[in-house]
């Protein structure tokens, strides 16, 4: 066992060495250069370019643009994998029950007081995120993951049985995240609809008006630059990544009391 | 600053980032807890995000890159072409993004499977857990 050790390491320097010898190499190209690839240049010239209405998205946020338009099928997957983990985390700890009232009493009273000014401001914040995902850094991801934070707090210093209380226990929040994808798969089909309707070309996933589709989602709301669907797609991304995490948090947070059937679960099938 | 110590600072920081996989590598093949062996694939997805974000930023002769965001509406096609010249590359942070939430997603499920093992055998130790069951079959 220990020589297998020293084998490996010796094997993962050696690694760093020829690695570092070809970086450290002068007569290959520099790492970082002051021109920057094609491909990444014609997206920072179209995200929000008015003179060429049909390549655009209207986001002055470059990455949240391919990230929901450019490449909007790849974060649709995305988000069902996150849907998928889930789905079989609950298939690893099935069997568990949730059981209230076990005596916990959490942390001290100083701490639940700065928890309570806390969890509001980490909500508005993380809805502030995912909302302006298309004008600053962030996006419904983001967004979600920041609010999660709030539930990891609240089990932490008020201990699990008050996230129950607060009615957030794991059924309702797989229900809230199946709602947030079927409603993110309605925006991405009704462009389509909408032109199959009126009797004009228009394609799944589709957010701008193109050459050969005269139609297209909103490009302002009130005066602000929202990007037509990326809007939408952020807030339903912070609902599905908020109780994707939140359902992972309270799963990996159970106590045992609820989890003996699942180990029974587990026991029988050995 | 010199071009060539903007160089220098980015090898280095190369060569970090592939010592810091490769330590996190030796952590996945002979750390024997479960849960060391999960930290140290977190540290090897970090460090492989972090190196890919890092093949699109760029160095500029005169000013500071610009994140790949807009301040403002912009007013002239000029403006747009001064923006496209001064930002870093937008696409591997968005792949990256991409990356982060499935390895986020998937850490989730290893981490409830990491969970689970501890609950049936007590240990993380993968070998005291093989040798545990050896001898329970000696046993019988």
């Amino acid at each position: 066992m220990r020589r297998k050790d020293v084998v490996i390491a010796i094997s993962l320097s050696l690694l760093v060495l020829a690695m570092s010898i070809i970086i450290g190499a002068e007569q290959f190209t520099p790492i970082a250069s002051a021109v920057i690839r094609g491909l990444g240049e014609s997206y920072l010239m179209y995200s929000y370019n008015p003179w060429h209405a049909n390549m655009t998205v209207f986001s002055l946020n470059v990455v949240t643009a391919i990230i929901w338009d450019y490449r909007g099928l790849d974060t649709f997957y995305e988000t069902c994998v996150l849907l998928a983990s889930v789905v079989a985390l609950l298939a690893v700890l099935r069997g568990y029950g949730e059981v209230a009232r076990l005596g916990a009493q959490g942390l001290s009273d100083v701490v639940k007081a700065a928890t309570k000014l806390v969890i509001p401001l980490i909500a508005v914040y993380s809805v502030a995120t995912a909302l302006h995902g298309q004008l600053t850094p962030g996006g419904g991801f983001q967004g979600g993951a920041i609010a999660s934070v709030a539930i990891a707090l609240a089990i932490a210093v008020y201990s699990l049985d008050s996230v129950y209380r607060k009615g957030l226990s794991v059924s309702r929040l797989v229900v809230l995240r199946v709602l947030g994808l079927a409603c993110m798969l309605c925006i991405a089909v009704a462009l389509a609809l909408v032109g199959a309707l009126l009797g004009v070309k228009a394609y799944v996933f589709q957010n701008m008006a193109k050459e050969d589709s005269p139609i297209g989602m909103p490009k302002t709301l009130l005066d602000t630059p929202m990007a037509g669907a990326v809007l939408l797609y952020n807030t339903f991304e912070l609902v599905i990544a908020f109780s994707g995490l939140s359902t992972a948090l309270i799963m990996l947070s159970l106590r045992e009391e609820e989890l003996r059937k699942a180990i029974e679960v587990g026991e029988a099938y050995e | 600053m010199s071009e060539e110590l903007v160089q220098l600072a980015f090898r280095t920081s190369a060569v970090a980032f592939i010592a810091n996989i490769a330590v996190a590598l030796y952590g996945i093949l002979s750390r024997p807890s479960l849960v060391k062996k999960f930290m140290c694939l977190i540290l090897f997805t970090d460090s492989i995000n972090l190196f890919a974000i890092f093949i699109g930023f760029r160095v500029l002769r005169s000013s500071y890159p610009l994140p790949p965001i807009l301040s403002n509406v912009p007013r002239s096609l000029e403006e747009l072409e001064r923006f496209a010249s001064t930002a870093v590359d937008p696409l591997p942070q968005a792949l990256i993004l991409t990356a982060i939430v499935i390895g986020l997603a998937t850490s989730m499920f290893i981490l409830g499977l990491i969970l689970m093992y501890h609950r049936l055998h007590g240990t993380t130790d993968v070998h005291a857990a093989v040798e545990a069951e050896e001898v329970e079959e000696s046993a019988e």
